[in-house]
């Protein structure tokens, strides 16, 4: 069981990378995707349907493969605890383009519009979880230690996000700005708003101290029909369409100030805000509560056994003490359904700051060098990515990238094609992993393909300023 | 020459981003994986108890644990020992006699000759006496006899040839009317054979005469009436049989004075062994005890108890003779009647008995004898003794041996039948059982024990050294434990250590206590806010192939 759960986690896994080509260099993406003061390299862009950006993420904060096994599948459970931080966390993410456009009046102002649907996941736990599980609460290193899982938790949501950006030339030449505000529709959620689970198990007669409460908010999901066995959306609703169930408001600004006509200096944050889930909600709360276990107290059970006219064996009295052991617990630490209105509770959206530095020692070269700062769910994460863009003649761009959250490296690249008015790109976060599993292993992919509109047409190639983007189509 | 430079660039960053990747190689996930057994360790409570003094003397031993504890109020804990002496009910204590009379009336000549001449009935009297001789209680003269039951039989025979009627009364016989029995007879009575009378005396009273030489006399007083009979001759020597039976007394209640005699309690032997022979014991003391005798008295006599015999014995002879310096007890008479009983309670103790001597580290018989003198400065003028049926005296004693004892030593060493039944778990390497007792009582306790294969070979011990299982705690001035002491110990197991236990048939448990200071002659009290916790855990080393 064990294995299979490390397998798991190690599949695939090592990913700290955050940001990737879509999030760095337009043309993996509409404008606004990622600075909302950097445009778009073409005067107008059109993106459609689920393959206009299709993006999925899986990202691991733990361990990667190779920190605990080996080529010949050899797992070290000890490295993999070794290598875990206090917590760690998996996520999940989609997000599936539904429509995009924008267009731009040369390098002044461009305007977009974008929706999409997202949806993430992010399952927290805590390391002392698995080092509970390998060595035991009887370990040495364990015994007499109070274990905390106050970390972990279940965090989902899936929403309609229907932006609308702008940018704008601030300062001739010298200064961008851009601004954007999202309109977000909640189609469902779990949140787990407080866990507090602590275990204590006493060194010296082995009696065990736990404590924790908990409170579990959800929407759209029906606990009730879930608890029963039944359907785990078992509200009424036939219209077909995804239901409304919360709603919100984030927003994006970004800036892009030009030091010299080689060096760019950007910052932004986006998707400062939230949801508000308000329809078909349900809160499921455990109070604080503690549960002592000390043992058989065998002469209660004796005056019991005689008043009863019955003399078990102690073996079998301490067998029916453990059996009950499980109701015990589950009484001590019984949910409550709260009575009353529904209540609302509110979940952040992904949300990235971000500030750094352009350079491009020839036009078709620009490098990059960021720090960024990203928010999910309650967790927070940092990290650094540096990198080129390589455009040929205006028609292919070329993106390589070095990035390093924590103490992990991750590579990654892009390609962006262009053909008339078709883009088609594509984009991994960590290209290495693909080859090197066992060493990084992050799941990230991304393909899009859209219409650019207003492109410029290559010049002859004796020419200065012979980039597709031309004078003015990048910054 | 710029774009030269520049295609070389791009020669080269083509061609790190390759090496970057052929350097590194492919991987290849395997298709199996392994990892080493899982080896978690469990710890688990197991127990986490409290037994009281009660509950570690009964394993300590049987027959102290057969002994009751009771807390005789603000934590004091003393043994306990309560014995009801059944003593006397009065249908015992007192007994009425059976009588039977008899008196032939003899014609002699001259009364021949007389009732041969008679023109008339010729009356002859008489009064037959019946002294109610009391054996039990000796001496006792009786006033009123409420019987509850008894017969009288009366039969008159007739040997007179002349016609014979008459009359018999028995004044101290009344019924309840206050009428005393009597009876009629006549001639054609006796024609038909002799007059048999009898009466069930239930509900009658029996005034017996304590006048004159009289000593609880009852008096039959008949006269007979012989008519002359012209066709026969009296002879002398023709007879009149009288008989007159009194049997089966009963009574409800007896009113008198029962003079000076002994109530007998019962007597009573126990053998008191707290220790059996499987203990040694030195140095075993107590501080005080407490005996009290509560005599409930439903005899409507008074009565002193001063022949009380209390003793220890060993092999039949006396070790301890019961001294006091109380002064004995007074026993005072039931009021009204016996439901009237009235307690009186004799309490002695350490301070002015021997009473302390009695306890005793080796089996000793103990035999208690007591009765109550009635009547002891004779009966009262004005005053009478009365003994109803269900009257009784019984004797309640009482007990108390506060818990502030001493033990110099009390060593144990038995063999026991062991049968160890292991199931081998596969998913368990071996185990590490952790007691910890936290002994809060004055004393110590160390055991250790050595288990036994069928050929008496010792094939495992408890631990290498005894283990100080009952840590005797530090106390106090007054003996108190300052604060419980803590033992420790962790047992490992594992199936080597299983599989010879599994040959294991015999245990010998060996203990050696003593309770704290007791060389310095310190007693300790046991309270009962002392108490032993015992916490079991273990530790389970598991194994678990992954």
């Amino acid at each position: 069981m064990t294995l299979m759960l490390l397998g798991i986690l190690g599949a695939g896994l090592e990913v700290k990378s955050q940001l990737g080509p879509m999030e760095i260099t337009p043309e993996w993406g509409w404008a606004g995707w990622s600075n909302p003061a950097v445009f778009h390299p073409s005067g107008g862009h059109i993106w459609l349907g689920g393959l206009s950006g299709l993006q999925a993420q899986l990202y691991h904060s733990g361990p990667a493969l190779s920190d605990f096994s080996t080529e010949d599948g050899v797992v070290n459970p000890a490295s993999f605890l070794a290598a875990l931080s206090p917590s760690e966390a998996i996520d999940f993410s989609t997000t599936v383009p539904l429509l995009a456009f924008g267009f731009r009046e040369e390098q002044k102002f461009e305007f977009r519009l974008a929706s999409r649907l997202v949806a993430e996941q992010q399952l927290t736990y805590d390391r002392d979880l698995f080092t509970l599980a390998w060595l035991g609460n009887g370990h040495p290193d364990i015994v007499g230690q109070e274990l905390s899982f106050d970390e972990m938790g279940l965090n989902a949501q899936a929403y309609l996000d229907h932006s609308l950006s702008v940018g704008a030339m601030a300062k001739e030449e010298k200064l961008w700005l851009g601004w954007g505000i999202h309109i977000l529709n909640g189609i469902g959620a779990v949140q787990t708003q407080a866990l507090e689970a602590r275990w204590t198990t006493d060194s010296v007669d082995y009696s065990w101290d736990l404590a924790g409460s908990a409170t579990l908010n959800v929407a759209g999901i029906n606990l009730d029909s879930l608890s029963d066995g039944g359907d785990a959306t078992g509200f009424d609703d036939d219209s077909g369409l995804p239901p409304v169930l919360g709603s919100g408001v984030a927003f994006d600004f970004g800036f892009l100030w030009r030091l010299t006509p080689q060096f760019d200096l950007e910052g932004a944050f986006q998707g400062r805000g939230g949801l508000r889930w308000l329809q078909s909600t349900q809160r499921r709360e455990v109070p604080s509560s503690a549960f002592v276990l000390q043992g058989l107290d065998v002469v209660e059970w004796l005056e019991q056994q005689e008043s009863a006219g019955t003399l078990d064996s102690l073996p079998a009295a301490l067998e029916d003490w453990a059996n009950a052991l499980p109701d015990s617990l589950a009484e001590a630490f019984a949910p409550n359904a709260l009575s009353g209105p529904p209540a609302a509770f509110d979940t952040r959206v992904q949300e990235t700051w971000r500030l750094g530095l352009r350079y491009r020692p020839v036009e078709e070269l620009e490098v990059f060098a960021m720090a960024f700062r990203q928010f999910r769910f309650s967790r927070q994460r940092d990290g650094f990515v540096f990198g080129g863009v390589y455009r040929v003649r205006g028609n292919i761009a070329v993106h390589a990238q070095g990035q390093i959250i924590g103490q992990r490296w991750s590579w990654g690249g892009g390609l962006s094609l262009r053909g008339g008015p078709v883009r088609l790109t594509m984009s991994a976060q960590n290209v290495v992993g693909a080859f090197l599993p066992l060493d990084a292993g992050h799941l990230q992919g991304q393909l899009s393909m859209g219409f650019d509109i207003g492109y410029k047409k290559a010049e002859p190639r004796n020419r200065r300023n012979d980039l597709g983007t031309g004078k003015g189509m990048w910054h | 020459m710029h774009l030269r430079c520049f295609e070389a660039r791009r020669v080269w960053a083509f061609g790190s981003l390759a090496l970057l990747l052929l350097a590194g190689g492919c991987q290849e996930l395997p298709e199996e994986w392994s990892a080493p057994d899982w080896t978690p360790i469990a710890a688990v409570p197991l127990v986490d108890t409290r037994f009281d003094l009660g509950d570690v003397l009964e394993v300590v031993s049987d027959s102290a644990g057969q002994v009751p504890i009771e807390e005789l109020g603000g934590g004091e804990l003393a043994f306990v020992y309560d014995e009801t002496f059944e003593g006397s009910l009065a249908e015992d204590w007192l007994v009425l006699p059976e009588e039977a009379l008899g008196e032939s009336l003899v014609l002699g000549e001259a009364e021949a000759a007389a009732l041969n001449m008679a023109t008339g009935p010729i009356p002859f009297a008489d009064t037959l006496t019946a002294q109610l001789l009391v054996e039990q209680p000796e001496g006792a003269r009786l006033e009123t006899v409420f019987l509850s039951g008894g017969q009288l039989t009366f039969q008159l025979t007739s040997g007179l040839g002349d016609e014979v009627s008459g009359e018999v009364i028995i004044p101290q016989l009344v019924d309840p009317m206050g009428m005393p029995w009597s009876s009629v007879w006549t001639q054609d009575m006796l024609d038909q054979g002799p007059v048999q009378e009898s009466e069930s005396l239930a509900g009658w009273t029996l005034l017996p005469s304590q006048s004159g030489a009289d000593t609880n006399a009852v008096h039959v007083e008949y006269t007979v009436y012989v008519t002359n009979d012209p066709s026969h001759t009296a002879q002398a020597g023709e007879s009149l049989e009288v008989s007159f039976a009194l049997e089966d007394l009963t009574y409800e209640r007896v009113e008198g004075d029962f003079g000076q005699a002994d109530i007998q309690i019962e007597q009573n032997s126990v053998a008191l062994a707290l220790f059996d022979d499987r203990f040694t014991t030195n140095d075993l003391a107590i501080e005080r005890a407490r005996l009290s005798l509560a005599v409930t008295n439903g005899f409507g006599v008074p009565a002193v108890l001063d022949s009380l015999r209390f003793f220890t014995e060993v092999d039949g002879e006396p070790v301890v003779e019961f001294d006091t310096s109380m002064p004995n007890l007074e026993v005072a008479p039931a009021q009204g009647d016996a439901s009237g009983a009235v307690v009186s309670t004799w309490e002695v103790d350490e301070t002015n008995s021997n009473v302390v001597d009695f306890f005793s580290e080796n089996e000793v018989g103990v035999e208690l004898g007591l009765y109550i003198r009635t009547n002891p400065d004779g009966l009262a003028p004005g005053t009478v003794n009365f003994l109803d049926a269900d009257g009784f005296v019984q004797a309640d004693l009482h007990a108390e041996v506060p818990l502030s004892i001493r033990a110099g030593q009390v060593d144990f060493m038995d063999t026991l039948d062991v049968t160890l039944d292991i199931e081998e778990t596969a998913e368990l390497d071996s185990a590490e059982l952790r007691m910890i007792l936290h002994n809060g009582f004055p004393f110590g306790l160390d055991v250790q024990a050595w288990f036994l294969d069928a050929a008496g070979e010792v094939v495992d011990s408890l631990a290498p050294a005894p283990l100080d299982i009952f840590a005797a705690p530090a106390v106090a001035d007054g003996g108190l434990p300052v604060a419980p002491a803590e033992f420790r110990f962790d047992f490992t197991f594992d199936w080597d250590r299983a599989d010879r236990l599994r040959t294991v048939e015999r245990a010998v448990v060996r203990a050696r206590g003593q309770t704290s200071d007791a060389p310095f002659g310190t007693f300790v009290p046991l309270r009962a806010e002392q108490d032993l916790r015992l916490q079991l855990g273990a530790k389970l080393y598991t194994r678990i192939a992954l």
